[in-house]
């Protein structure tokens, strides 16, 4: 398989909710890239707009919210040209998807085998036993030790941990090229996440296969993400790669999260905050989104917002004090 | 010894500060059990026993803040809750300063459970969203009727202030704050009272990556201002870290090691604690480290090993671990550790 450039394009999105209170721009003007065998890494706090991009790009958006703006260019074709009919052959064949909570996400009144071999026959035209033996193999591919109970069992009977890797062993049956992971490990025990994090990382290997990961932590985009992007309120406040942005964090923002973070076996003093709470989406500030928050705000970003700018190789950000 | 590094200097003059507090414990649990009966169908006799809490020796020095740690279903919260006597252990002793609170009742308890109060981890369950923020942090003065109505009003806006929140913010309801300002809301009914003894039930695994920072500083703050003890439980390993004097790892119902927060994170023994501490995410620039993958999960504490509970996860496990039960010995000092590798 040749290295693709670009498996997924995302320019300037839009995606706006329609309220009582008026539009609300959740995702606003977004541009992300996502190269074949790649993983980027979506950082940010709730309300920042992440969850929305990734459902944006699977069009799975909440009926009061629509792209307003904007194209997502995945192999080539735009997906916000795609009718309902197109996306469902689309979905978990070429991009699946993983979601936060596995427990809620499979169905408690099916078994996990039935669920899986469904998603199969969805997408591919084999006999029933075929989708079954697929299964029972990507089972044991996810790690988990006796494929044949659990094909049996209904998702109650497993653990959360088990109940994830059945998630991604779904995801990952129809060999799709692009998975977005929306807070896989964020309600799974430290231990489990560790392992769930060591299997996409070799899933990803064998595979060749791109990852969109979200999440509110740093260190679990550090440990699996090639290039990572952070968010906020709807903006992108800094992308670069993985190292560069955690050695060399630019943005206010990020320097404060980064600092924020109790870090083990520090000197205990007193921790860095950043101070105030996330705006909601009703009550955008002024000027730069962050600076009623930021210790170096001056005039400047208090009238004018401004544009992601390439502060030096592959590392953009979007500050006026850079 | 460890080096003497400034967290370990801050530490040797914290305990100089506290002076004659340091060797006296407010808090102390000895040999606490839980267990919850299970029933498979409604029609058949006992099936077996939950062993949420099985065996739990802890104390807690004055003025200190004990972390405990572990993944979901050891027992930590059901520890936590047997403490306040929200469940009734089934052996035991809970000594409050001395006392055995087990055997109170009536006025007695509810004394002595003015000096425990609890920081519980969801700020969007634990306020009743038709009272007014005044009202909520009122109420444990009208519960233990302390105080003048008037009085009453002057310490509520007292305390709103001193968690960094505004006293007109007493006639607003919990729905108009975010996450943060509720946790404080939470923090400000639980100081209220004054108590000796504060459980903090995963504080800030609910908040922001950037409120939490706010929240653990706040905390640490009025530990200092009011000589609070904590009992700090978490499954985020680097914030009971960074808040603890000394942290107790427990794996399914059983504390399998208590050391010093910074003996337990430089040098942990136990298998156990050295996997939780390898899984912890860290950002690049701390430097990448040797990583243990546990396989398999926590297994059902309604059957769990027998021997040493951990070992069907353990890779060191031997023979003996099958057969003999660890205790919890100290092989060094104030280090205590429940794994046969250390008992010889």
């Amino acid at each position: 398989m040749s290295a693709q450039k670009n498996l997924l394009e995302v320019k300037n999105l839009t995606t706006n909710f329609y309220t009582k209170k008026g539009i609300l721009t959740a995702v606003d003007k977004v541009s992300l890239s996502v190269d074949s065998g790649e993983v980027l890494g979506i950082v940010g706090e709730s309300g920042s707009g992440k969850t929305i991009t990734s459902l944006s790009i699977m069009q799975l958006l909440p009926v009061s919210s629509k792209v307003a703006e904007g194209e997502i260019i995945f192999q080539g074709e735009n997906l916000l040209k795609k009718s309902e009919e197109e996306m469902q052959k689309i979905r978990g064949k070429l991009i699946s998807m993983i979601f936060q909570d596995p427990m809620a996400a499979l169905d408690p009144v099916y078994t996990c085998g039935a669920q899986m071999i469904e998603a199969i026959l969805a997408h591919q035209k084999v006999s029933k036993e075929e989708a079954e033996k697929k299964s029972v193999d990507m089972l044991k591919n996810v790690g988990i030790p006796a494929p044949e109970n659990c094909m049996k069992s209904y998702p109650h009977e497993l653990s959360g941990g088990m109940c994830q890797r059945v998630m991604i062993g779904m995801a990952l049956l129809c060999n799709p090229k692009l998975l977005i992971a929306d807070e896989p490990t964020t309600a799974l025990d430290v231990t489990v996440q560790a392992q769930i994090l060591e299997l996409l990382k070799s899933i990803k290997n064998d595979r060749n296969m791109s990852i969109i990961i979200i999440t509110h932590d740093l260190g679990v985009v550090s440990e699996i993400a090639q290039k990572v992007a952070v968010m906020y309120n709807g903006r992108i406040f800094e992308e670069a790669d993985t190292d560069t942005l955690f050695l060399n964090p630019m943005h206010p923002y990020t320097q404060g999260l980064i600092k924020s973070m109790p870090k083990p076996n520090q000197p205990r003093e007193r921790l860095f905050t950043i101070k105030g709470t996330v705006p909601s989406l009703s009550e955008i500030p002024q000027g730069c989104r962050f600076n009623p928050r930021c210790s170096k705000a001056t005039d400047i970003c208090r009238t004018e917002e401004p544009e992601l700018v390439n502060a030096a190789d592959n590392h953009k950000v979007r500050c006026w004090h850079i | 010894m460890p080096p003497i590094t400034i967290k370990s200097a801050v530490g040797i003059y914290k305990n100089y500060e506290k002076g004659w507090a340091m060797t006296e414990n407010l808090l102390e649990i000895n040999n606490i059990k839980k267990y919850f009966p299970v029933k498979s169908s409604m029609f058949t006799q006992r099936k077996g026993y939950v062993r949420a809490v099985d065996g739990v020796t802890l104390s807690i020095k004055k003025g200190e803040t004990l972390g405990l740690v572990g993944e979901s279903g050891c027992g930590k919260s059901t520890l936590s809750r047997v403490i306040l006597r929200l469940i009734e252990p089934d052996e035991g002793e809970i000594l409050l300063e001395g006392q055995n609170i087990l055997n109170l009742s009536g006025k007695k308890l509810r004394d002595v459970r003015s000096q425990m109060q609890m920081i519980f981890q969801n700020p969007f369950g634990s306020l009743n969203p038709r009272m007014t923020v005044g009202e909520i942090v009122r109420s444990p003065f009208d519960i233990q009727n302390v105080l003048t109505y008037q009085e009453r009003m002057e310490k509520v806006k007292e305390l709103l202030g001193l968690v960094g929140l505004s006293p007109k913010d007493a006639n607003r309801y919990p729905h108009e704050f975010s996450g943060g300002q509720r946790q404080r809301i939470v923090i400000a009914r639980a100081i209220a009272l004054n108590p000796k003894l504060i459980i903090c039930d995963e504080p800030v695994s609910a908040l922001d990556v950037s409120i939490q920072s706010q929240i653990l500083n706040l905390l640490v703050d009025l530990q200092q201002e009011f000589g609070l003890t904590y009992l700090f439980i978490s499954h985020n390993l680097s914030v009971v870290q960074y808040v603890s004097d000394v942290i107790a790892v427990m794996y399914l119902g059983k504390i399998v090691e208590i050391a010093d927060a910074y003996e337990l994170y430089e040098f942990p023994k136990h298998p156990y604690t050295q996997a939780l501490l390898s899984a912890i995410p860290v950002i690049a620039s701390e430097g990448k480290k040797q990583r243990i993958i546990l396989s398999g999960d926590v297994p059902t504490p309604l059957n769990p090993p027998e021997g040493c509970r951990f070992r069907t996860r353990c890779w060191r496990a031997t023979n003996i671990c099958k057969e003999k039960e660890p205790q919890l010995t100290s092989p060094d000092g104030n280090h205590l550790v429940a794994c046969h590798l250390y008992n010889s």
